[in-house]
């Protein structure tokens, strides 16, 4: 490939992104860090 | 203010600085709160036959849906799981699994029950716990597998939940759990104890090691102390033991060893004993009253079953044990 046609397609490639649909990374919920049960705080 | 914490779950009584994780490797202390490392994050999760954990007197020939976690709060030198029991929850493989997920898994599957078992599941205390409140509201049992090496508070809490529960009793001197388990026989007693008053179907199983605790004058001790205080209906299951993780350089345990512990056992008044980890007629269940055989198990499967309604088919004696 010539550097060239590497640039043609990494610019037709950015601009089309621009259009694409965003999605959030989502985060769930049970993995989150779950506190303990019985345990204190020392004093 | 401090942010060191204490650990209250079981007799290790943990105190972590801040970051530090907890002995039995589930639990660290982030910024003052202590956290679960392992919630809803099993290494394990299997469909097993009830008899598997083993169970005799519980949903006989029924399947129970297994899960553990990595960790546990002893450090057995024969431990018949070491990979996942003594490893850190970031060293093994997990699924994402929440409690809901869990239990909606353990009905499409037909199981009766959920297990807690392979490791310790005191050390994914509230992952089991919230995941027994939920199998209850969906008619679903709940067992655990434990070396109840536990708390009385949390398991005062966890009995409401549990519907059986089948107990490691290492061994029966204080020696022996400081030498091979680093723990105590106390707290193990007391939670044995405990688990017959809040009326949880109580199991024990006993790993006879050649040379630690295969002698016959202890073992004698072990069950009149079991035949006293949790009565002779109690199931015994003498388990046989393979050379695994620090122990390797012992042989498995004879025949004659496990056959000579039942029969002490019967002897000292326990009126149910089985032998496991082997394929022998002591895995079937017998009529303590007429001496016919009731359940005919080989490993674990059950190949006939003569008790109706609880009673013995043959001579209609009471055979404790939660049957349906």
């Amino acid at each position: 490939m010539k550097r060239r046609d590497f640039l043609k397609i990494f610019f037709l490639g950015s601009i089309l992104s621009l259009f694409g649909k965003k999605i959030k990374a989502e985060t769930n919920p049970e993995s989150k860090p779950k506190q303990a049960m019985f345990w204190k705080r020392l004093y | 203010m401090s942010k060191t914490v204490q650990c209250e779950l079981c007799p290790n009584a943990c105190v972590l600085d801040i970051n530090q994780v907890s002995r039995c490797r589930t639990r660290i202390n982030k910024d003052g709160t202590l956290y679960s490392l392992v919630y809803g994050k099993p290494c394990a999760v299997h469909i097993d036959p009830i008899e598997k954990k083993p169970f005799s007197h519980f949903l006989t020939g029924t399947t129970t849906f297994s899960i553990a976690t990595a960790g546990c709060v002893l450090s057995c030198k024969f431990c018949q799981n070491w990979q996942i029991s003594q490893a850190k929850p970031e060293d093994t493989d997990t699924y994402d699994f929440p409690p809901d997920k869990v239990v909606t898994h353990a009905i499409f599957h037909k199981c009766r029950s959920i297990s807690y078992t392979y490791t310790e599941p005191t050390v994914f205390y509230e992952y089991m716990y919230d995941t027994a409140v939920i199998a209850r509201k969906r008619k679903i049992k709940n067992t655990i597998h434990s070396c109840g090496y536990i708390n009385e508070k949390p398991l005062r809490k966890l009995t409401k939940y549990m519907d059986a529960a089948n107990i490691d009793l290492k061994g029966f001197s204080e020696d022996f759990y400081a030498k091979m388990c680093n723990g105590s026989l106390k707290p193990v007693l007391g939670s044995l104890v405990l688990l017959k008053k809040e009326d949880v179907w109580l199991e024990i199983t006993n790993l006879v090691i050649p040379t630690l605790n295969d002698d016959m004058k202890q073992i004698r001790d072990m069950c009149r102390w079991i035949a006293k205080n949790l009565g002779a209906d109690v199931p015994v299951h003498f388990s046989r033991f393979f050379p695994h993780y620090k122990l390797t350089n012992l042989p498995p345990t004879p025949v004659e060893t496990l056959t000579e512990a039942r029969k002490t056992a019967i002897d000292a008044g326990l009126k149910f004993v089985y032998i496991g980890n082997i394929r022998h007629e002591a895995e079937s269940t017998y009529c303590p009253e007429c001496k016919k055989m009731l359940i005919e198990r080989t490993g674990y499967f059950v190949k006939q079953n003569n008790i109706t309604n609880g009673k013995c088919k043959f001579c209609s004696a009471s055979i404790p044990g939660i049957w349906s």
